[in-house]
């Protein structure tokens, strides 16, 4: 929601380890992450600090992570898969690597990387530089979505 | 002429006075039975009041700094127990430790110190927001300069809070460990 990104973040883990000098915090079994509605989970969780000491960068790694949150209270829950995930706080962007899958509602993206902007819900999908996974969207006709038959 | 009272008194009186004279001459206490010379584990060889105790790395540089209004040393339990101890341990980077609790026992080798009621750890760090633990119990190991405990812990800093059971803390690489059920909430950028 809106009004996600100026909720306080909750953590919560199996364990974790706090490197005072790097500000990085490694968060590691069970790992689910909650701002207001957006979601992530993970098996590991890296949390990392700008200068001024604030969380700005979270990055998932599971099998797979995910992530969801509801873009806006009319909107359904958009929830992504992948074996990475990086979280940028101040940009609202998530970036999915690694069989990366966003589904909208009915849609479906997959993707070699996929950037997810939370603020404008605008899934950017690309393929591997090699061709071998590329961009396959599968985006539900408006009238099957509202359960009318063609 | 006298009262019930003081006759009662008068015969308490006659019936000790002959144990009372006969203690007095002999001149030695009651005598321990022959064969329990064992000294009670509780006794005390000697006492501080508001000790300072500071300890020196072997290059000269300060180790960590005692400070506790009362230390009893237990010779044959090889330790002293300190009340509402306080120390302080400087960071290679020039931030500091202090630390406190209800009670204290350092152990005669400085292998382990134990800290127990209202534990608190401040963390000063040279850069960056102060953070403070505290938990029911810590155990500290100079040799290793690490620290540690198996209880409920919560870590304070700049607003955000964690919690755990159970966490090690190494003071030379400033890294905590948290055990289990580890529970963070951070404030929004």
């Amino acid at each position: 929601l809106p009004e996600d990104r100026s909720q306080p973040i909750h953590i919560s883990a199996n364990s974790a380890s706090i490197n005072e000098k790097t500000g990085v915090t490694v968060y590691s079994g069970q790992v689910e992450i909650s701002q207001g509605s957006m979601k992530i989970r993970g098996d590991r969780v890296e949390l990392y600090r700008s200068a001024d000491g604030d969380v700005n960068r979270i990055v998932s790694i599971g099998k797979p992570a995910e992530f969801e949150q509801q873009p806006k209270a009319s909107d359904p829950v958009t929830h992504a898969y992948g074996l990475r995930m990086e979280y940028k706080i101040n940009s609202q962007q998530v970036t999915i690597s690694e069989q990366a899958k966003v589904e909208q509602g009915q849609d479906t993206f997959t993707g070699e990387r996929i950037v997810y902007n939370m603020d404008k819900a605008i899934v950017d999908a690309y393929s591997s530089e090699s061709g071998d996974q590329r961009v396959k969207m599968v985006i539900q006709p408006k009238s099957s979505r509202n359960g009318l038959n063609p | 002429m006298f009262s019930s009272t003081r006759i009662r008194l008068l015969i308490a009186l006659a019936i000790i006075a002959p144990v009372l004279i006969f203690w007095g001459f002999s001149g030695d206490t009651l005598q321990q039975p022959s064969g329990s010379s064992k000294e009670n584990a509780a006794s005390i060889d000697f006492f501080m009041h508001d000790a300072r105790t500071v300890y020196w790395s072997p290059e000269g540089d300060l180790a960590r700094e005692w400070q506790t209004p009362e230390l009893k040393h237990y010779p044959l339990r090889s330790r002293s127990e300190l009340l509402e101890p306080e120390t302080s341990m400087p960071t290679p980077e020039g931030g500091l430790y202090k630390m406190r609790a209800n009670e204290g026992w350092i152990v005669d080798d400085q292998s382990q110190i134990q800290l127990a009621g209202d534990v608190e750890v401040h963390h000063n760090p040279q850069s960056g927001p102060n953070g403070v633990l505290t938990t029911s119990s810590l155990t500290i190991y100079p040799p290793r300069n690490i620290a540690r405990t198996d209880a409920p812990a919560k870590l304070v800093r700049d607003g955000e809070q964690t919690e755990t059971v159970g966490l090690e803390v190494y003071f030379d690489q400033q890294r905590i460990e948290l055990l289990s059920n580890v529970q963070g909430r951070y404030n929004a950028p």
